[in-house]
């Protein structure tokens, strides 16, 4: 099975860990405890016909957004073959903190292979806001085009969107790897696991 | 005896040392001056033939000047002089073979040098050193204190005579005092029973005279007068014109001391505040610290606070009613907050004191291969960080232990000693662990291509220590969650994903080491 490493990035409490219960558990609690460190789950999926119906299995690591645990999320996304940096649309503050993420994993990762989308969570919420109190749309899609990054509004509450997200960063890695794939669809080569190759020594990145 | 014999034992005995003895001793037999002990020995025994003839097997005057012992030459010079020689028998010695034979207690070869005796009990061969000790035997080499001989013995036939080390005659007292402790053990018993007694119809005499005159319009001045009688009821008063002084702390009574009748003991003592010899105890108070006592009647009491009565009670009377209460009471309270936490302190004391020989002995290991082998010391850092952890921990725990209210002046010093065991204990552990980064280093180095953390290792801001110990306790965290996810996921058997596990924790472990390379001294 093809395998892939997703961490996911953002300010706390923005929605990530939300969205992952959401496309792994398909369940939305709304009193969720806060992330300690990162947590670890996985799920798979099956794309469309056009992607061969290819199968995906993607292990995540959801980082906590608090300040205290910086410091871990290099050695996930170090690995990561894609990256979903998370804002909450009625907050205007997370935007530029995801902004911050994308920077970063620009700067420490550089590699263009890793497939980062922006995803701006809580779209429930923005009918019964005032349109000042959220984040601008235009101002995000702008940003996510600039950079070359994928772009989706979601609701971890609701489900809209969410499982669009990884259908859209399945596809885009399928093609990333489908020589690859091509090849282990050949017999007796059935289970390989695809890895991006780290520019970095595995050391250099933390210090 | 001489004047030289008496001047020679004094000498002797007061030094004790015949080889250090610089002064000259003078014969006891024909007067002439020596310069040491040592010679007057040799000069006995080879001049006056104090030497034991029967032992002169292999060299008798070294010998004799090793047993050298002085009381004993001065008794033998009077028994060789009374008695002459004893002819002893040799049969059971063991014959010397030059060159083989060994000490029956070391083992060494035996030869001119080092000696080769017969011990004269046992006949075993032994080095001058194994065989120094004297002993009285009669002519069949069996020991006899009535013999006039001393012989040389082996120390495992000297300690095995009758009578060494007698300490005289012993008497084992300890059934006849377990016998009499249990009788005032007894009695003790018997008297708070008596005085539970008094008590207990003291009080239920108390609720009774109240539910009798509760209604009554003059119920104070006749719960008051039945109260008097039944008091002397319970027992007999002391004579108070008799009693000059307080029954207990023997203070002389006067005006300012007021005589007081304990109403369970019936004896006189005073009531003043600095020795509390006796007090007047509400009934309330005396009922609810003896909660197991049966009071009756207190149903029918109009209103339990009626009760305002107070009974008089001696300090001596209270320690027999209440203080095994009191105790029982006390161990079934919760520990104060200061106790508790120092039980958790403890046991992470027992930890780490626990852990250190397992990190000395991989340290060791270490230092006695110098050609570094990866697991050994993979092995020693995941050690030092247990040990750094749980010293983080107990420093952490020690602290807030100083910075709990204390409720008592006894709290207070329990927190003092606290504070200055557990700042003691963590030097002193800390110290081993110090050693390790020397070790660690290069190593680290190696592993690691980066070479700008070279530059910061032991030249750190005090900020970014902050921020490294900061981050090493992430990591910590992160490390034990990941563990406990490799776990569940092994349990589960998703393979896949304990690998993925495995690899991350391998890392997580890679950057601990990193970082405690990076912080040196400074990791904890
Ligand atoms: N209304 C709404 N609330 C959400 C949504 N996603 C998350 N939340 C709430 O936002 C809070 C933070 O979510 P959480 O997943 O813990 O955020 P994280 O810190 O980024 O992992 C929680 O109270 C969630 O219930 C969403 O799509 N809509
Ligand atoms: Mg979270
Ligand atoms: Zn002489
Ligand atoms: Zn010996
Ligand atoms: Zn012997
Ligand atoms: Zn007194
Ligand atoms: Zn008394």
């Amino acid at each position: 099975m093809l395998q892939f490493k997703l961490v996911l990035l953002g300010d706390s409490s923005v929605g990530k860990s939300s969205i992952v219960h959401r496309f792994v558990k398909d369940s939305f609690d709304e009193y969720r405890e806060s992330t300690i460190g990162a947590a670890f789950l996985s799920q798979t999926i099956k794309l469309s016909e056009e992607y061969d119906e290819q199968v995906l299995k993607f292990e995540i690591w959801d980082t906590a957004g608090q300040e205290r645990y910086k410091s871990l999320a290099p050695m996930y996304y170090r690995n990561a073959n894609a990256a979903l940096v998370v804002y909450d649309v009625t907050e205007p503050d997370s935007l530029p903190k995801a902004k911050l993420w994308v920077d970063e994993l620009k700067e420490k990762v550089n590699d263009d292979k890793l497939i980062i989308c922006l995803v701006g969570n809580k779209l429930d919420l923005v009918s019964e806001r005032e349109s000042t109190s959220l984040v601008d749309e235009a101002d995000a899609r702008e940003f996510a085009q600039e950079n070359n990054l994928l772009f989706h509004q979601v609701s971890a509450k609701t489900g809209e969107n969410v499982i669009k997200v990884f259908q859209d960063i399945g596809e885009r890695l399928y093609l990333q790897n489908k020589d690859k794939i091509q090849e282990s669809k050949k017999p007796n080569n059935n289970n390989i696991s695809l890895q991006r190759p780290s520019t970095n020594d595995s050391q250099s990145c933390c210090s | 005896m001489t004047e030289g014999n008496g001047r020679w034992l004094g000498s002797a005995s007061s030094t004790g040392q015949h080889d250090r003895n610089v002064e000259a001793v003078t014969c006891p037999v024909c007067g002439n001056e020596l310069k040491s002990l040592r010679k007057l020995n040799v000069h006995l025994d080879n001049v006056h033939g104090f030497n034991d003839e029967s032992a002169s097997d292999v060299d008798s005057s070294r010998e004799s000047s090793v047993i050298g012992l002085n009381t004993l030459v001065q008794e033998r010079t009077h028994e060789r002089q009374s008695k002459g020689k004893l002819k002893m028998n040799t049969s059971h010695w063991k014959k010397p073979v030059e060159g083989k034979s060994v000490c029956f207690e070391c083992g060494c070869k035996l030869n001119a040098r080092n000696g080769m005796i017969n011990c004269r009990k046992c006949g075993e061969l032994f080095c001058l050193r194994h065989c120094r000790n004297a002993i009285k035997l009669n002519e069949n080499g069996e020991y006899d204190p009535a013999s006039n001989v001393w012989c040389k013995c082996c120390h495992k036939c000297y300690i095995n005579r009758k009578g060494y080390n007698d300490y005289g005659l012993t008497r084992n007292i300890t059934q006849a005092f377990a016998k009499i402790r249990k009788l005032k053990n007894e009695d003790g018993e018997l008297i708070t029973l008596q005085l539970e007694n008094r008590l207990l119809r003291l009080i239920n005499g108390i609720i009774q005279l109240h539910v009798r005159h509760q209604s009554s319009v003059f119920a104070t001045f006749r719960i008051r007068a039945g109260i008097i009688a039944l008091e002397r009821s319970i027992v007999e008063w002391k004579d108070d014109q008799m009693a000059t002084q307080c029954g207990i702390c023997s203070q002389p009574f006067g005006l300012l001391m007021r005589k007081h009748h304990c109403r369970l003991c019936g004896q006189i003592v005073c009531d003043r505040q600095e020795t509390r010899c006796s007090s007047d105890i509400p009934v309330l108070n005396l009922m609810s610290a003896a909660p197991d006592l049966s009071f009756e009647n207190v149903g029918n009491l109009k209103a339990i606070s009626d009760l305002s009565t107070g009974v008089r009670i001696c300090s001596s009377c209270l320690r027999y009613v209440f203080a095994k209460r009191k105790l029982q009471f006390s161990k079934a309270l919760k520990l104060p907050e200061i106790l508790q936490q120092y039980e958790n302190l403890h046991n992470l004391e027992t930890l780490v004191v626990n852990l250190l020989p397992r990190f000395q002995k991989a340290l060791d290991s270490i230092h006695n291969a110098p050609a570094s082998d990866e697991t050994a010391i993979q092995n020693l850092a995941q050690l030092r960080r247990k040990l750094l952890q749980n010293l983080t921990l107990y420093d952490k725990l020690s602290k807030s232990i100083v910075q709990l209210d204390t409720k008592s002046t006894a709290e207070k010093k329990i927190q003092q000693s606290i504070a200055l065991h557990a700042s003691a204990f963590i030097e002193e552990k800390m110290l081993p662990l110090k050693k390790i980064p020397e070790i660690l280093n290069p190593v680290s180095q190696k592993v690691e291509v980066t070479t700008s953390s070279d530059l910061l290792f032991n030249n750190l801001t005090i900020a970014e220590v902050k921020k490294y110990r900061e981050e090493l306790m992430v990591l910590n965290e992160q490390r034990y969650l990941v563990e406990n996810m490799l776990n569940s996921a092994a349990k589960e058997r998703r393979f896949e994903e304990a690998i993925s596990l495995k690899t991350n924790l391998s890392e997580i472990d890679q950057n601990i080491v990193h970082l405690e390379s990076k912080l040196g001294d400074e990791g904890f």
